[in-house]
């Protein structure tokens, strides 16, 4: 390659990564500019007291912990019904050798990767209403509902992810498995799951930054504007990114827009400390199947 | 050639021959394979018309042939020539690649009685704690070098950790990588000079106290002094475990074989014994170049 290309390529590539910083520091800025200032007591409790507040002793109206705690039932409940599907369905379509119905399953999940969230919300409107004229009369929107659409939502990241991140690992791992005397079972939950799990924890937060911020199915399967606590997985119930449409859409003054922002940055807080909890989780784990001791 | 003694294998569809009872029915290529009462104590494993295919494509072809304990037996021929094939049967690992078919006869002699390998164990994997092997690229995990002694002890022998720390310091010391291992035994294996490497997986094969040693080009990816400390320990433990070994090297074949076997296109070629004389380098390299006209 000529020099001058080079130099082209070179400043390019330069350019290239400079943006995701850049974008992160406007996204962050803006963010911080505009809703640091509502971030306080009110924001979250609206008057309530603390203790009271989060003991669901005295219901909150005005503030976004109830948002907060049904974001987070909502996610646990979410990666509780994917995890085990979606890590499955990956484990089976890397393990498994060339056929006719894994061929079919992997174009499944690559077409279900493509359906948009607000047609996954549709579906599990529709769902409820079939539901009701058949055998659940008094069935309604609710946060099992709501999981429910989102794990299908999230299943097939976490199927690719799984399955690509055992399949880049090298063919001599099975062999060295198998040739160590390890049976088909035992050198995937020993060498190839623990080897390949940095990949696989990255699917399992993308899946859950995705179900975490996702609205369009929330909205139309359980999300509501004022639920309080949630009061269990048949009941409706608030979350983070509904209540942040709900008020930077439906603002009556700028103190309302502001607590729209500062809730964005705690949802995002909340992103971030879900990512370092499952980052710290991973070293832990691999430290402790490596048996690796640092001596200093 | 297939026929009709073959029945269903495992995964990969291999197919293999019912139990032998002697081995008198096979004509011998390499070693007297006239029954158990010729050399009842020095036979270590014993093939017998076996065949290998990989799909459509026949790797092994009809290979007789014979390992005695006490012997480092060495594989040599051309790359595509099927040693490192006819060195995982005695393992069964061709079973882990898709497409594999195994007819004929496998024996390995284990508690004092030869078995046949495919009637005898219907899942391969307890074959493969009694039958270790080490291969061309070190493949130590990416884990502690205790850990990787510990693992396959663990999982596959399902020891107990007394149990496992008395092994694990014997079969490194028996690897000559004890000194040099003791006091970092929870660093990452990945630190160690590919000579170490190479030989923390020997050390891992010891562990498992195997019937017999399978070595893949063992030295390949390894410089002049890390072979040759490795060949120096492949000649004590031949002692005590047969070894059988494919070497990419004519030099280290001569060193190190009791028996050498030269192949060619599926088939073995030629074989000679220490006893009765090795062919000198030159003739080698005449009979490999030859091999070479023939494929």
């Amino acid at each position: 390659m000529s020099r001058p290309a080079t130099y082209f390529v070179r400043t390019a590539v330069w350019g290239a990564a400079l943006i995701v910083p850049l974008a992160l520091a406007a996204l962050t800025g803006v963010l911080v500019t505009r809703g640091a200032g509502a971030l306080d007591a009110n924001l979250f409790f609206g008057g309530v007291p603390a203790l009271q507040a989060m003991t669901g002793r005295i219901p909150v109206w005005d503030g976004i912990w109830p948002a907060c705690a049904g974001t987070l039932s909502l996610l646990g409940l979410t990666m509780l019904l994917a995890l085990g599907p979606g890590i499955g369905c990956g484990i089976y379509l890397a393990t498994s050798t060339a056929s006719r119905a894994k061929a079919l399953l992997g174009f499944a999940v690559d077409l279900l990767a493509g359906i948009p969230s607000i047609v996954m919300g549709l579906f599990g409107f529709t769902m409820l209403l079939m539901l009701r004229r058949t055998i659940a009369p008094n069935a309604g929107a609710s946060l099992l509902l709501a999981a429910c659409c989102l794990a299908l939502l999230v299943l097939p990241v976490l199927v690719s992810t799984t399955r690509a991140a055992l399949e880049s690992l090298p063919r001599q791992l099975h062999l060295t498995g198998a040739a160590m005397g390890l049976g088909k079972w035992q050198t995937l939950r020993h060498i190839l799951l623990p080897s390949s799990a940095r990949g696989i924890l990255g699917g399992i937060l993308l899946a859950a930054g995705r179900a975490a911020e996702d609205t369009a199915v929330i909205m139309l399967t359980g999300a509501v504007a004022n639920a309080g606590l949630p009061a269990g997985v048949f009941s409706r119930f608030e979350a983070l990114p509904f209540t942040i449409f709900y008020r930077s859409s439906q603002y009556r003054d700028a103190l309302e827009l502001e607590q729209g922002f500062a809730t964005t940055l705690v949802l995002l807080v909340l992103s971030l400390s879900l990512l370092a909890g499952a980052s710290k989780l991973q070293r832990t784990l691999e430290q402790r199947w490596q048996g690796i001791r640092d001596d200093d | 050639m297939m026929t009709d003694t073959m029945h269903t294998e495992h995964d990969s569809g291999a197919t293999a021959s019912p139990d032998m009872t002697s081995g008198t029915a096979c004509s011998a290529e390499c070693g007297s394979l006239s029954g158990d009462s010729a050399l009842p104590q020095s036979v270590a494993a014993r093939l017998c018309d076996l065949n290998v295919f990989f799909g459509k494509r026949q790797v092994l072809n009809g290979i007789s042939f014979e390992a005695h304990n006490h012997a480092v037996t060495v594989l040599i021929g051309r790359s595509g020539s099927g040693k490192s094939t006819l060195l995982r049967t005695f393992n069964r690992l061709n079973e882990c690649f898709a497409g594999c078919r195994t007819s004929g006869h496998a024996q390995v002699l284990l508690e004092g009685t030869l078995t046949d390998i495919h009637t005898s164990f219907p899942e391969p994997a307890a074959l493969r704690t009694r039958v270790g092997m080490v291969f061309q690229t070190p493949d130590v995990l990416p884990v502690s070098i205790r850990r990787n002694m510990t693992l396959p002890l663990q999982h596959a022998l399902g020891l107990t950790p007394p149990v496992i720390a008395v092994r694990v310091e014997r079969a490194l010391r028996d690897a000559g990588l004890w000194d040099e291992v003791c006091d970092r035994l929870d660093a990452p294996a990945e630190t160690l000079s590919g000579g170490q490497q190479q030989r923390l997986c020997l050390a891992r094969s010891l562990a498992m106290r195997p019937a017999m040693l399978l070595l893949d080009e063992p030295t390949a990816s390894l410089d002049n002094v890390s072979s040759r400390t490795i060949e120096a320990l492949l000649g004590q433990l031949k002692d005590r475990y047969p070894v059988i070994m494919v070497s990419h090297s004519l030099g280290q074949a001569l060193r190190l074989a009791d028996r050498l076997v030269l192949m060619g296109s599926g088939r073995i070629l030629r074989c000679w014994d220490r006893q009765n004389g090795l062919p000198d380098m030159e003739t080698l390299e005449l009979m490999l170049e030859e091999t070479a006209c023939c494929e």
